[in-house]
């Protein structure tokens, strides 16, 4: 049992409750750059962003980036919480020109070129160099791990093949969503041995001469953009996500916690949760709604809402409010079935997102919407499914509370 | 409605292109013939299915992305979907259509990362997903075989 006992350093923030560990706290760095704090955990909050009011359902943290082994360090808000992908990605414009000039650029094995990354998105791609940084959040550091700088100044001229797919550059706050995004999803890095066995299109480049020229290389795996969790000294298998319950018609916020580690604090047991082991390649489960089945489905911070096809439910006109989402309530269930062929059920409620939708709100429970028109094979269990449960998610290879990940439980 | 086939020139690029950016050429509005060259320039495989008066034909690309066409009894592909660890490229595969997505594709929408749709009397695309695992679909509702539902495009 993990006693909590105060941090000698007192220019440490404490943490209000210390479920954690003791003394999280790693050797290097001293004080940290007013480091986030102790313990392994951190506030995590949904709330209405630095883009505004449009980007809703999106829980944030605070963290601290660092030069490598220095005391340059900057904290920074808004960072989007993201169990979907794998990776931390930072908008070049909120970075201090210091820190940004101090991040060490990443090149391609034996040369001077620099590496640069596509980030593929459904909707849009981010585009930046990828540099080393130390991350200090909570109580944890990861030492010069590999991250992306999104839309770097000094390299503008984006290949079209990271560009064409889905023509919406996301390399500003106001398009992105976020400050930035923390990738903390069950895998490893966020490309995987695809990356490291060829060149794959539109992911890794080596960008010579001034950002152009740009050519797809080979990218092995432990010089890819990692979760950062992989490279804490301890609570590195996973994640839980804590977030409270919150009114059906919405909230301005609502603040629950990041907690680092499955079954290695106090605060983080895995206890009778259902564990929900995904797919080793795509990280997913597969899910029942209507009788009708959905083997490409996730639980996933990174979505905003509940995305599934329901035909009985009315779309929100393109005056409404809610446009885009469901403006019918209804209360529905949906079954998950695990890897050892058990059921689980999964009810949400639907509401109104013409009613609901409010430009003062960002916390949406009840917030769905339709699949596309077409059959998806995915049920898409939004941030809305993570309100009021607490979500445990274990990285690939690792044991985690007496499971092996990948895999989602609550 | 007819499609200008700017479609050949588009093909001509992407075996140029290829030693860069392989990627899958077939394309929205295009003819059968284009499908056999696609494959054969990608190293692709092709499997080929009939069903219910149009043809599925698909290609695997190198990097794992597997490409379905959907073809009318007449040999025009009227729709495609796509699924794999990373997006395709869309600009050869709309041909023709891909100007007037790419003006839609930056326009505010409410699926955040990881949805995104355009709907336009002549053209639907609809990409979903995230790293390692991208979905989407396109297709022309103008050119949809009689009896067609899209809820067949898988």
């Amino acid at each position: 049992m993990h006693k909590c006992f105060v941090p000698v350093l007192a220019s440490l923030a404490l943490l209000a409750s210390c479920g954690g560990g003791g003394n999280r706290l790693s050797g290097g760095g001293g004080g940290g750059g007013g480091g986030t704090g102790s313990g392994n955990s951190v506030p995590l909050t949904v709330e209405i962003g630095p883009a505004g009011p449009t980007f809703v359902n999106i829980a944030f943290v605070t963290l601290t980036i660092c030069a490598p082994g220095t005391q340059n360090c900057q904290t920074i808000d808004n960072i989007q919480v993201d169990t979907g992908s794998s990776g931390l990605r930072i908008v070049s414009s909120v970075l201090n020109a210091s820190l940004l000039q101090a991040l060490p650029q990443q090149y391609v094995g034996g040369t001077t070129v620099p590496v640069v990354e596509c980030a593929q998105f459904a909707d849009g791609y981010s585009w930046g160099p990828v540099v080393a940084a130390d991350l200090e959040i909570a109580g944890e550091k990861a030492s010069g791990i590999p991250m992306q700088v999104i839309g770097d100044p000094a390299f503008t001229q984006i290949p079209t093949d990271c560009s064409s797919p889905v023509p919406n550059e996301e390399d500003t706050v106001a398009t992105f969503g976020a400050n930035g995004i923390i990738g903390v999803g069950v895998f490893a890095q966020d490309c995987g041995a695809a990356c490291a066995n060829g060149v794959i299109s539109g992911t890794y480049y080596g960008c010579p001469s001034s950002g152009a020229g740009c050519t797809g290389i080979v990218e092995a795996a432990d010089l890819q953009v990692p979760n950062p969790v992989t490279a804490f000294s301890a609570d590195n298998n996973g994640v839980v996500i804590e977030l409270p319950n919150v009114a059906a018609g919405g909230a301005a916020s609502a603040t629950g916690s990041l907690i680092f580690g499955i079954g290695t604090e106090s605060n983080n047991a895995l206890g009778t949760a259902t564990v929900l082991a995904t797919d080793g390649i795509t990280g997913e489960i597969d899910v029942t709604f209507s009788a009708a089945d959905y083997p490409q489905s996730v639980l996933d911070t990174g979505s905003n809402a509940l995305y599934f096809t329901d035909n009985a439910l009315s779309v929100c006109g393109a005056t409404s409010n809610g446009a885009g989402f469901y403006c019918t309530a209804a209360n529905l269930s949906a079954t998950i079935t695990t890897a050892s062929n058990m059921q689980l059920a999964a009810s949400f409620v639907v509401g109104d997102a013409g009613t609901m939708v409010q430009q003062s709100l960002a916390a949406y429970p009840q917030l769905g919407g339709p699949f596309g028109t077409a059959a998806p094979q995915t049920f898409d269990f939004g941030l809305p499914y993570f309100y009021n449960r607490n979500v445990f998610v274990a990285i690939e290879g690792t044991s985690a509370g007496g499971a092996t990940g990948p895999f989602f439980a609550y | 409605m007819r499609i200008p086939n700017t479609r050949l020139g588009l093909l001509a690029l992407a075996l140029a292109s290829l030693c860069l950016a392989p990627s899958a050429g077939a394309s929205l509005g295009a003819d059968a013939g284009s499908v056999e060259a696609d494959r054969a320039a990608l190293n692709g495989q092709l499997a080929v299915s009939h069903a219910g008066g149009y043809e599925v034909r698909e290609i695997t690309t190198p990097a794992g992305v597997h490409i379905r066409e959907y073809l009318t009894a007449g040999g025009t592909v009227f729709a495609l979907s796509w699924q794999g660890p990373v997006r395709p490229d869309l600009r050869q595969m709309l041909a023709g259509y891909y100007a007037r997505y790419a003006q839609a594709a930056a326009a505010p929408h409410v699926g955040g990362h990881r949805h995104l749709a355009v709907k336009q009397p002549g053209l639907v695309v609809e990409s979903n997903g995230r790293m390692r695992a991208f979905y989407g679909r396109a297709w022309d509702p103008s050119l949809l075989p009689a009896h067609f539902s899209v809820a067949d495009l898988r």
